[in-house]
């Protein structure tokens, strides 16, 4: 569904999208929506949920389009929305969690086993999965996706220094889990 | 640039400088470049991480997704009548066709009928100028045969 449809300006190109022009609402959704939806996977670890908040995401991108803030970058908008909308939903399976004890506590697999079954690449996605949802929001952002570190604090609604603490603290936590089996130097 | 600064930089966004912050990057490539054995350990075990994250897979979003997220975009408005009459009077804000064509006939029909008229009148007089000439060489006649 590419677009081949050029606009004068990302300004233009909403005012458009916002007074229901297809060609500019399209542009937007193939420019933003599959990087949303990684980073809403990785976030999350669930195809369902990925879909459910990517959608969510630009449902209410089109209502705030109408009074859309001219100097606001929608990417910026977007991907905080998705990744608050990640929050939420990460604090609610954790709360679910814990109103849920478990029925075979000492059955369970420990953490350690767990990630011992699993091929490399998933042993890193299990360590980030594991990381606290900001620092996996800030490693998602800048180590995979490739935001810069401005982008990534817009995105997070933090200060360059605390995005370049969090991605400290990221990379230190998965250089410790991974050491044994990733041959990380630490 | 301060070595320590060096492996601030390596230990947030990794070993390629091309990750760090633009306005560090430069000065970093030279400290890095400047001392190479010293920043060593810290680059290779920075890099082996990278090249971990590198290799994760992106996901993709599922087909479909994109058209059910189109579908909730919000829909033109409906034109009001005065609009769509403007529309048609001056499609895309140009003056033409309709209202160029309405214009080109009003001028026709006033011109036709203005030229007809001025035909008429001068057929008339030709044919009032004939009638007296038939008239004066008949009064002349007249005259010459009583003479």
């Amino acid at each position: 569904m590419q677009s081949d449809v050029a606009f004068e300006s990302e300004a233009d190109e909403i005012a458009r999208a916002a007074a229901g022009d297809r060609a500019a609402q399209s542009a937007l959704v193939n420019r933003h929506m599959p990087r949303a939806y990684a980073v809403a996977r990785r976030m999350l670890r669930s195809d369902e949920d990925a879909e459910d908040v990517t959608q969510e995401a630009f449902l209410r991108a089109w209502k705030a389009l109408p009074n859309w803030e001219p100097r606001a970058k929608f990417s910026t908008w977007l991907y905080r929305v998705t990744l608050n909308l990640c929050y939420d939903r990460l604090r609610k399976k954790r709360e679910t969690l814990m109103d849920e004890p478990p029925e075979r506590e000492d059955d369970a697999p420990r953490p350690e086993q767990a990630l011992a079954a699993r091929q490399e690449k998933s042993l890193l996605d299990a360590a980030i999965a594991e990381l606290p949802d900001r620092q996996k929001a800030a490693i998602t952002l800048c180590a995979i996706e490739g935001f810069s570190n401005i982008e990534a604090a817009e995105m997070l609604e933090a200060s360059v220094e605390a995005v370049e603490s969090l991605l400290a603290r990221a990379r230190r936590a998965l250089k410790s889990k991974l050491a044994d089996r990733m041959e990380l130097s630490r | 640039m301060r070595p320590e600064r060096v492996f601030e930089l390596i230990e947030a966004y990794g070993a390629d400088p091309a990750a760090w912050p633009e306005d560090e990057r430069d000065a970093g490539r030279e400290a890095l470049a400047a001392d190479p054995d010293a920043f060593e350990a810290a680059v290779a075990g920075a890099g082996a991480l990278d090249a971990a994250l590198g290799g994760l897979e992106v996901a993709e979003p599922p087909p479909g997704l994109a058209a059910r997220i189109l579908e909730a975009a919000p829909a033109p408005a409906r034109p009001s009548f005065a609009s769509r009459l403007k529309a048609f009077v001056a499609p895309g804000g140009r003056k033409w066709p309709a209202a160029t064509a309405f214009a080109s006939t009003l001028i026709g029909v006033t011109a036709g009928y203005g030229g007809m008229a001025a035909a008429a009148t001068a057929q008339y007089e030709a044919e009032a100028a004939l009638y007296a000439a038939f008239d004066t060489s008949y009064a002349l006649s007249f005259d010459e045969s009583d003479g």
